[in-house]
């Protein structure tokens, strides 16, 4: 029954991309604009890395190979979420706006639908970048290649979670919705820096706050050296993170207040 | 005189009414400060360990200390990117008419509210949870009374450059309908071609050679470097390529808006 529904939302969110892609597509030319924007954006921040490790082989033992397997793994996860997902980043502005309405009468879960309602196509330019990083990383190959798709796979969920948490703050705090865009980016922050640079207070908020550990640097190490333990505790985290923003969202939900808008929505 | 006090007065008042705007959501500064902490300790981390792996004490004269203020002075100092997207939405709704109309210049106007935006933002939000925590972490700088008369005029010009750049990127809306991928690709050759993450000393020589011919260090970089280690030869060259850019990039805005504006018809009701 479970992996039925998991399906039927999953063949549901590729026609709401195709809907969304038939919608962008009214503006062609802004819309490869902006492909080729995100492209030369992601392009010039591994050329400031590719740079940096010119002079700097090595730090403590993370080389250039590592930042880009980073860099390919978290931009991989930030591309799925903006691809498939790219509304759940309006969430704060339709709460705080009293737009929620609309979703609560429709029989699919409310964060489904706000999540999907747009996608951020752009990303596609960096998905390009990303495929080159994981190249540039010479750590993947055939045999580990399904191994990278679950991790992704499970990042993305952690990212998704991270940002429900975030916007759901829009409950109790009303409009922060140029706070929730501050905090979102402090993970952007810490999955951009080598992970061996994090130690103390660092690394405790990136474990327990900002889940970076768990978008980052536990995936690099799976890929590089595969662990057991330390695959085990990701999927686990990926769990309790997922349960623990459906009771929290579930929570603000309680505080939500109608903004008593007739809309048509077609 | 009183003509000029006049002028002047108006651009005034467009600042205040974007102070009062800016300071209505008090939780964005309270977030604006946790971020640049969290931002302040991982440039500690990173660039502790980045000295340690070298082996060396000294970046192009910089110190781990020195380097570190710098970048935190850039992230203090720093233009949000509200211009060009205020611009934008002008231009793509049509207020860009009603503004134009208007007995005051339509950049000076936004130079104004600019300002106006980020004063708030940068007194209490950037400037005191910048300040504290690098000073607590880092410890205190030693500026000189000299390094400090010649970085005011320097960081006005740098950021009335950025402002120019951002003004120019905005005016585009004229032939593009979104400038998104425009301010993206600026940024980011700021953020190389500037110094403004990772520091141009930090580059390899023949990159930093050519960023010295462009604008883009001259925007906060060296004023930055100027403040935290003065230098009176790089005082008056970063002052040179300021104007020098200034008078192309100001000419560059004000000739694109003229051929832009001829798209722009005026109607009356």
């Amino acid at each position: 029954m479970f992996l039925y529904q998991v399906g039927k939302y999953i063949r549901l969110t590729f026609v709401m991309v195709k809907i969304n892609l038939l919608t962008e597509m009214q503006y062609r030319a802004n819309f490869f604009l902006k492909i080729f924007g995100m492209f030369i954006n992601d392009s010039a921040l591994t050329i400031l890395w590719i740079l940096f490790f010119k002079k700097f082989p090595s730090l403590n033992g993370w080389t250039l190979q590592d930042t880009a397997l980073l860099i390919g793994i978290s931009w991989s996860c930030f591309f799925i979420i903006n691809f498939f997902f790219g509304g759940i980043f309006n969430l704060a502005n339709i709460i705080n706006t009293g737009k929620l309405d609309q979703h609560l009468l429709l029989p699919k879960s409310i964060l489904w639908q706000v999540a999907t309602n747009s996608s951020g196509f752009w990303e596609i330019g960096s998905f390009i970048v990303c495929l080159y990083m994981f190249y540039l990383s010479g750590y993947i190959t055939l045999y580990n290649l399904p191994l990278l798709i679950l991790i992704i796979i499970l990042g993305s969920i952690i990212t998704f979670n991270f940002i429900v948490i975030i916007n759901t703050l829009a409950f109790y705090f009303g409009n922060i919705e140029y706070s929730v865009e501050r905090i979102t980016r402090i993970l952007f922050d810490f999955v951009f820096f080598p992970q061996n640079a994090f130690k103390g207070v660092l690394k405790i908020l990136t474990i327990f706050v900002i889940p970076s550990f768990f978008i980052a640097s536990i995936p690099v190490s799976l890929i590089k050296q595969f662990n057991i333990n330390y695959f085990l505790s990701l999927v686990c985290f990926t769990i309790l993170h997922t349960l623990f923003t459906k009771y929290f969202f579930n929570l603000g939900m309680k505080k939500y207040e109608s903004g008593n808008l007739i809309n048509i929505r077609l | 005189m009183k003509k000029l006090f006049t002028k002047l007065k108006k651009y005034l008042a467009i600042t205040y009414v974007n102070i009062k705007n800016s300071t209505a959501y008090k939780s964005e500064f309270f977030f604006i400060g946790v971020r640049n902490i969290i931002v302040i300790l991982i440039f500690i981390n990173f660039f502790s360990l980045t000295f340690q792996a070298s082996g060396v004490s000294q970046f192009d004269d910089l110190n781990l200390e020195q380097i570190l203020w710098l970048l935190i002075l850039i992230r203090m100092i720093g233009i949000d990117w509200s211009v060009e997207t205020l611009i934008n939405q002008e231009i793509r709704s049509g207020d860009l008419a009603y503004s134009a109309a208007r007995p005051y210049s339509y950049i000076l106007s936004h130079y104004a509210s600019f300002y106006g935006r980020r004063l708030p933002q940068f007194f209490f939000g950037d400037f005191f949870s910048n300040l504290i925590p690098a000073l607590l972490l880092i410890g205190k700088i030693n500026v000189s009374l000299t390094s400090l008369i010649a970085f005011i005029p320097l960081i006005i010009l740098g950021v009335t450059l950025e402002f120019l750049f951002q003004v120019i990127i905005g005016l585009c809306t004229f032939w593009i309908d979104d400038v998104t991928a425009l301010k993206w690709i600026f940024h980011k050759i700021q953020m190389i071609l500037g110094g403004t993450l990772i520091p141009i000393a930090m580059f390899p020589k023949n990159i930093q050679l050519i960023t010295q011919f462009l604008p883009f260090r001259s925007i906060y970089y060296n004023p930055a470097k100027v403040l935290v280690s003065y230098n009176f030869d790089l005082f008056l060259n970063t002052l040179l390529v300021q104007l020098l850019w200034l008078i192309v990039i100001g000419l560059i805005t004000f000739l694109i808006f003229k051929k832009g504006m001829k798209n722009v018809s005026l109607s009356g009701g």
